[in-house]
């Protein structure tokens, strides 16, 4: 069943897309990290322009973020002024990022710029992970080292200043480090790629913030730089597409049911190990892109009127 | 001098004569089209368009559709150390989106190459207005990739022997739009030829544009955009949290 989508000026497989939505929202609840950066990409391999799949997926993920957000809400798993140092940081870069978008693509280089930084940052998550999930999966007591060693070294930020409580994250630590991280996670969303896969990993192992806390601060990140990034696509750069946004909403609305129901009977090490198979797949297909010597050096991409 | 004049008063009398042949031929030409809209809907996966037309006399039938003209960016990707990366981006202007070239048979067997090039009636030539912005270096290798990934994009296409004659006056065609197709107002020209030389030429309007949803969609997203980012981004929250609470209700109702 094809749909024509008005933005993209393309027709597409609906169901195609919806298998899409679904799989990311199963992805997401399975393991805690929403499907940005594999969505971009997919919509990518299906004809999508680049512009309007980096256009479209935050308006996926602050869909599905507001559903995940407001269980942990209500569960009390959000640290508000922690959040907001978040989000002060990534709100302000991803404002930039959108307007460097812009510019990048009138100059030819944001399908290069897209790429390398897929490669690094899912190539890296991905290794980290992979290495994390075998150890956890093949010898507990080095999985429970883990964390434990990366404590030590939180140490070294002790002496950075503007130091604050944040009470529900039962840390005190300085305000420049959620400034910075979220300043990074902007940069992240405004290229599509969501930025959950980064923040949880980085609150919990590097500013030692409990799990539970780091994952509801962390889809409160998602939801509210998602839908600033997602309004100024739409604004500035005309690239995202509603009826692509919409069929995805609802895809992963039903996966996330099916992921979730999923999630209780797979062992989180198995899936961690899975999702870092995943990112380490990405990764090495954009890198292979990279590498390869193409076929036709020649591409051609609309202009906007 | 003489010689030259002669030459002037030869030239004017041939134009003269040509003129009024195809005026003459002009009235008999007839052609229409099936529907002179294409509608983009929802569903829209490409149309076929049918042309249909009578000749005074048995030749031959060119058919060129072209859409309205637009700018379109070109890229090259180059070596950079291991990387392939985009180098070169150019803009190219005043070239029509969409140009097809039916015939009932070959276009090289209907006339000779200087006539339908002057006609505009070789892909190369529809593209004779168009400029290939900061004139690089290797222009005939840009120009030669545009026509390629146009071609490849079944945008540009020759569609020799898509043209029927039946009973030598009645000319059909019926050709496939592609899903991706350019919007605006399409020119449709159809150019009888017979031993070579054209005889009369008719042309038409095709318009193609979005309709309902898709065209109040695509001009709502793009002339009040900031609003639309507003509206949509809202509903999507919006969306997500309802299909998740709805679903989750379900989901807890069953045993």
């Amino acid at each position: 069943m094809e749909i024509f989508l008005p933005i993209a000026h393309m027709d597409v497989n609906l169901l195609l897309v919806l298998v899409f939505g679904v799989s990311i929202g199963g992805l997401s609840a399975l393991t805690g990290v929403g499907g940005g950066f594999l969505l971009t990409p997919l919509l990518m391999i299906i004809g999508v322009p680049p512009l309007v799949a980096v256009g479209t997926t935050p308006a996926l993920i602050a869909g599905s973020a507001a559903a995940g957000s407001y269980s942990h809400w209500r569960l009390g798993n959000m640290d508000l002024r922690f959040g907001l140092a978040l989000l002060l940081g990534s709100w302000s870069t991803a404002v930039g990022a959108i307007y460097a978008t812009r510019i990048l693509e009138q100059g030819g280089h944001f399908d290069t710029v897209v790429v390398f930084t897929y490669v690094t940052i899912l190539g890296t998550v991905g290794s980290v992970t992979f290495v994390e999930s075998i150890r956890a999966v093949f010898g507990r007591a080095a999985a429970a080292g883990a964390p434990a060693a990366t404590v030590s070294t939180a140490g070294p930020f002790g002496w950075l200043p503007g130091q604050m409580e944040f009470k529900v994250a039962q840390r005190r630590m300085s305000v420049l480090l959620p400034l910075l991280l979220g300043a990074f996670i902007g940069v992240l969303n405004a290229l599509g790629m969501g930025g959950g896969f980064v923040a949880v990993p980085a609150m919990i192992y590097l500013l030692r913030v409990p799990t539970k806390v780091a994952i509801g601060t962390s889809l409160l990140l998602m939801l509210a730089t998602s839908a600033v990034v997602s309004t100024m696509q739409a604004g500035v750069n005309h690239s995202l597409d509603p009826i692509l946004a919409l069929t995805l909403i609802v895809g992963s609305a039903l996966g996330a049911q099916w992921g979730a129901r999923m999630s209780s009977i797979l062992p989180g090490e198995r899936l961690r190990l899975l999702l870092a198979l995943i990112l380490l797949a990405v990764a090495i297909k954009f890198l292979f892109g990279l590498l390869a010597t193409p076929a036709e050096l020649y591409s051609l991409t609309g202009v906007a009127p | 001098m003489s010689g030259l004049r002669r030459a002037f008063g030869w030239s004017l009398a041939l134009c003269c004569s040509v003129w009024l042949t195809c005026a003459r031929a002009d009235s008999g030409l007839l052609t229409d089209l099936e529907s002179s809209h294409v509608k983009i809907t929802t569903g829209f996966t490409g149309q076929h368009v049918f042309v249909f037309g009578s000749t005074p006399r048995s030749g031959d039938i060119i058919i060129r559709v072209t859409s309205p003209d637009e700018a379109v960016a070109l890229s090259r990707k180059g070596r950079v150390g291991p990387f392939w990366l985009k180098r070169g981006k150019l803009l190219v202007e005043h070239v029509p989106g969409l140009v097809y070239l039916l015939s009932n048979r070959p276009l090289n067997q209907i006339a000779g190459r200087g006539v339908l090039e002057r006609r505009g009636l070789t892909i190369h030539s529809t593209l004779a207005a168009a400029q290939i912005g900061g004139a690089p270096a290797a222009y005939r290798d840009w120009q030669a990739a545009f026509e390629r990934l146009k071609q490849k994009q079944g945008l540009f296409r020759k569609l020799e022997g898509d043209v029927r004659i039946d009973g030598g006056r009645l000319f059909s065609a019926n050709f496939p739009l592609p899903a991706t197709l350019p919007v605006g107002p399409y020119q449709l020209d159809v150019y009888s030829f017979r031993n070579g030389e054209l005889k009369a030429h008719r042309a038409s309007i095709l318009q193609v544009n979005e309709v309902g949803i898709e065209r109040w969609l695509s001009r709502v997203a793009l002339q009040h955009s900031g609003a639309f980012g507003v509206v949509f981004t809202l509903l999507a929250l919006a969306l997500g949290l309802t299909l998740s609470m709805l679903l989750r209700r379900d989901h807890g109702r069953r045993p």
